[in-house]
């Protein structure tokens, strides 16, 4: 009986197993048809040597059947030395090219050709798991993703905002390369046109520029108006950890120059620290606590 | 001191030394020895072991009380004493040695391997520089084992010799050893794991991180608080975190490739710090440079790009450098004792490597301060230097330069120009590997002269002549003359009547004329060879020949990031006035005119490299002639090869504004053309551009 079934699940297996295609190119065709993820795995070949291990166990073809079936692989091999054939093979993948920081690097793509995320250089691959652990959670994120946007569908005004929203949150990598995910982030802004969610500012959100601006009303000495810009922020809902220390980090700024708020400047990076002890801006709140006001 | 007719030195081109026999001793007492010597492997591992007991006798003694299997091991492998010997130049050989020996003693197993041994002898060599910590080698070359072993490196790594790994063991240069604040092993690691890219990436890694003025918290970076607050973090990951400026990012880049195991360098450029990276054997890519001025970090030879250049052409043909290093130790062993046969070694150090940049100052100042040449003899050893090293003009003028001073004391006042010349000859047809500082040897040629300004100005007219149809150095030829003599009304005639002259001029010994006659060509050479400071300066020579042209546009906010670049039109034609060109970045205006062709277009290269705010593109005519222009396309580019295409228009009622905030992060480019099959002019008065500088 147990081998019968051993059989028809061996016999079955085939039919759950992703597929590997030839480039980019060809996966995206396919994949907008077949609805199907595009896992493109970026390595080099001929010079990055933990690429060939991670290699391997792309190469594995039992690697197929762990991804599951609907997911189309592409193996996008960053030769040094190309022949003239492989110049021209790199074309059909520049859509599929992902925009990683460090090689051997795993991306999953949607049917629609959009990044969902990353994993990138042995760091962050080990952290992950490896590759097959790092394959699976981008998989997953895809599905959580496309979870919350189907539940969006049904939905309308905060709700549908807070659906969408928690899609972007799920893949965590911002409006994505190149503003892909602008569309959404504007679907968010027609469904809770007054921001209800908070889903519209934390996509808006700038760090950067709230830095800047506290600069420049320092210099000014518009330093009122930057505090009230500070305000909407602080009562926006649903800024993460990190932005809400980025906007604490721009009022130290501020305040740092406003001679009538120095006695501001401690609690705003106790409030920073406090925010996540742990993380690095909150290390830093403390560093900086610590080089202002030593115990 | 010996009077020399220098018949050896005539040698090294002339005529070849027959070997007459072969000895195996270091002690060379024959001319015929001095070649079989140094040829042989037997015959470079006697003198070089000689030339290391001559530079650290005393080190190699006291290394030998304390640690004896390792001198006796060392002194008796050719290999590593190649390494250690044949690798480019030690700065401190005791200090080197102590720290070989401290590797050697901590890792006899791991040294067993060639790859290891080559690590070790680069780590030795280079934290034998002068304020390189020593207690930190032996980290250093655990880190590069260890990454090696563990196949974490590159593949190119396995394959570096000892010298090429000079360029990687140096990772985060001389300071900032500390793993927080610094370029240390932690970074390294981080690096290693985190910024693996393929060669060629390299050169844009330094953009992983940010350009950025001030932290988050509102802190400058030219501050103490930029990085401060981030201490718990990994230098390099807080680097790419937090952002920088050109030094932290240029750091960045270059730290990357060679904690990977890829040779890199940082170095300074005027305002500005940029880095490269040897892509492979010979070939060094400059990455975020900004100017051809630069100031090598890491070198064996020099600090110049120059120096880097003729380095790679003599250490890649590693035979022929081994060959003519060990002739140099024979030549030191000799020059007290026996000078005459010192030449003759010197002769051999040329002959077997005519681009071995040492042997040649070695040899030049032998000549000049052991041997007195006559008057004649001058001229030769001029000769000898400018022909031997004309493929690198400015090296040759470094050689040059050493007997400036008592060549031209000797030579009779008939012969002195000559003598300038016979280097300019040598490099007139040559346009070197990079510019360099050629307006100053032109400074020091006409100082050491003497004489009068009339004398300096046949000096100018002669070089002008010689060097008119060179790509390379007309134009700063113009520019240090015009500088020199141009803007003095006492020598201003004179200087534009030569120009008159060389240019064969209808109106010479009239000003203007004679100017534009002269600018026109300098400024389209100094466009041909992108020589930004040659083209500014003749651009602003010819502020008194400019029509204004000002036509006041709405600026886009930002500076004026074309203000002090360069420009280059597809073509030129009778239309053109080059003098008109410089205004065409500025907000005072300019022109261009091209010939007919297909597709014309201006790239401009900006002053400084820039996230564009905007472009403003501004015609000479949107009437009758607005449709030359159209259609339109501007394009920018970081690189000057690889274009992205930014604005397009039909509508030839200028000028056209551009706003591309957000949209152009990094441009060092702008092109302007006309995107058709005409074959038709193409014309315009400004391509202005605006935005926040990055450097």
């Amino acid at each position: 009986m147990f081998s019968h079934a051993l059989i028809t699940l061996v016999l079955l297996v085939p039919l759950a197993f992703g597929q590997r295609a030839a480039d980019f190119t060809a996966a995206l065709e396919k994949a907008k048809t077949g609805k199907s993820d595009i896992v493109v795995f970026v390595h080099g070949s001929d010079w990055n040597r933990p690429g060939e291990a991670a290699a391997k166990i792309w190469n594995d073809p039992r690697f197929l059947s762990f991804v599951g079936s609907g997911v189309l692989l592409v193996d996008l091999d960053r030769k040094e030395n190309q022949t003239d054939a492989e110049k021209a093979a790199i074309r059909k993948n520049e859509a599929g090219n992902p925009p990683v920081r460090s090689l051997p690097a795993i991306a999953l793509y949607d049917a629609e050709g959009r990044l969902v995320g990353s994993v990138s250089g042995t760091d962050e691959m080990q952290a992950a798991g490896g590759l097959l652990a790092a394959t699976k959670k981008l998989l997953a994120t895809r599905r959580e993703r496309d979870e919350s946007w189907k539940r969006a569908e049904g939905t309308s005004a905060i709700m549908k905002a807070g659906r969408l929203g928690q899609g972007l949150d799920r893949m965590n990598i911002g409006l994505g390369p190149e503003g892909i995910y602008k569309p959404v982030l504007e679907e968010i802004r027609k469904a809770d046109p007054l921001d209800k969610s908070g889903y519209v500012g934390k996509y808006s959100f700038s760090g950067e520029a709230l830095v800047d601006l506290a600069l420049k009303s320092a210099e000014a000495k518009t330093f009122t108006a930057a505090e009230s810009e500070f305000a909407k922020w602080d009562a926006s809902p649903r800024l993460s950890t990190n932005q809400r220390q980025q906007l604490q980090a721009a009022k130290f700024a501020l305040y740092q120059r406003w001679p009538e708020k120095k006695a501001e400047v401690k609690p705003v990076l106790e409030k920073m620290r406090d925010i996540d002890p742990k993380s690095d801006l909150g290390q830093a709140a403390a560093n900086y606590i610590e080089m202002l006001f030593p115990t | 001191m010996m009077k020399s007719s220098l018949p050896v030195f005539l040698a090294v081109f002339l005529i070849s030394l027959p070997a007459k026999g072969v000895t195996s001793a270091a002690e060379v007492t024959y001319e015929a020895t001095v070649q079989s010597t140094a040829s042989s492997p037997e015959g470079r591992h006697a003198l070089a072991v000689a030339e290391l007991k001559r530079l650290a006798a005393q080190e190699l003694e006291e290394l030998s009380k304390s640690d004896p299997r390792f001198v006796e091991g060392f002194l008796e492998s050719k290999d590593r004493i190649a390494d250690f010997m044949l690798s480019g130049p030690c700065q401190d050989p005791a200090k080197s040695l102590r720290i070989l020996a401290a590797i050697w003693k901590a890792d006899p197993q791991g040294l067993k391997d060639r790859h290891e041994q080559t690590t070790a002898a680069a780590v030795a060599l280079t934290f034998a520089m002068d304020k390189w910590p020593e207690d930190k080698a032996l980290e250093r070359y655990r880190y590069f084992r260890d990454s090696r072993t563990a196949g974490e490196l590159h593949a190119q790594f396995d394959a570096l010799e000892t010298w090429e790994k000079r360029f990687v063991v140096s990772a985060g240069g001389n300071g900032g050893f500390e793993d927080v604040g610094g370029w240390g092993t932690d970074s390294l690691v981080w690096l290693r794991d985190n910024v693996k890219l393929p060669v060629n990436d390299y050169i844009d890694a330094c953009w992983q991180a940010p350009y950025k003025d001030n932290n988050l918290f509102g802190d400058s970076v030219h501050g103490a608080n930029y990085y401060a607050p981030f201490d718990h973090e990994i230098h390099a990951k807080r680097v790419r975190e937090i952002g920088g400026v050109c030094g932290s990012l240029s750091h960045f880049g270059a730290t990357a490739a060679r904690a990977n195991g890829i040779p890199a360098i940082t170095m300074g450029e005027p305002g500005h710090c940029a880095y490269a990276v040897r892509i492979s054997k010979g070939n060094w890519q400059p990455a975020y440079t900004v100017s051809w001025e630069r100031g090598l970090h890491t070198s064996l030879w020099g600090s110049t790009w120059t120096q880097l250049a003729i380095q790679e052409a003599a250490f890649g043909d590693k035979a022929a450098y081994d060959v003519s290093t060990a002739h140099l130790w024979q030549a030191r062993a000799l020059k007290a004792k026996n000078p005459d046969l010192a030449e003759v070694a010197y002769a051999a150090a040329l002959k077997a490597q005519p681009v071995n940049f040492p042997a040649w100052t070695e040899s030049v100042e032998f000549l000049r301060d052991l041997r007195t040449p006559e008057p004649e003899s001058w001229m030769v050893i001029g000769k000898s230097i400018s022909n031997g090293l004309s493929k690198y003009p400015e090296s040759a003028w470094d050689v040059f330069s050493l007997i400036l001073a008592p060549a031209l004391a000797a030579l009779p006042d008939g012969e002195r120009v000559d003598f300038l010349m016979t280097y300019h000859q040598a490099i007139a047809e040559e346009d070197g590997p990079v510019m360099w500082k050629f307006d100053e040897a032109l400074e020091a040629q006409s100082k050491a002269l003497g004489g009068d300004v009339s004398m300096q100005l046949g000096f100018f007219e002669k070089v002008l002549a010689i060097q008119s149809a060179s790509k390379s150095w007309f134009a700063p030829t113009i520019a240090w003359g015009q500088k020199k003599f141009g803007t003095d009304p006492a020598t201003s005639d004179a200087y534009f009547a030569a120009l008159g002259r060389v240019f064969s001029s209808a109106d010479a010994g009239s000003n203007e004329a004679g100017l534009r006659a002269a600018l026109g060509p300098a400024i389209l050479a100094a466009e041909e060879a992108s020589n930004v400071e040659a083209f500014q300066s003749l651009g602003k020579a010819g502020a008194t020949l400019r029509k204004p042209n000002r036509v006041p546009v709405e600026p886009f906010p930002g500076d004026l990031l074309s203000s002090g670049g360069l420009m280059k039109a597809s073509s030129t034609s009778p239309w053109d006035h080059p003098e008109n060109h410089w205004g065409l970045m500025e907000e005072e205006g300019g022109s261009f005119h091209t010939d007919s062709e297909v597709r014309p277009n201006v790239v401009v290269r900006l002053g400084k490299i820039g996230d564009v705010s905007g472009i403003v593109v501004v015609g000479n005519d949107y009437g009758q002639n607005g449709a030359r222009q159209m259609p339109l396309k501007v394009s920018v580019s970081e690189d000057g090869t690889t274009w992205t295409e930014v604005f397009r228009t039909t509508e030839q009622n200028g000028p056209w504004r551009i706003p591309l905030s957000g949209k152009a992060p990094r441009v060092q480019f702008v092109k302007a053309e006309r995107d058709d099959d005409r074959n038709e002019v193409f014309h315009l008065a400004g391509v202005r551009v605006y935005g926040r500088r990055l450097q």
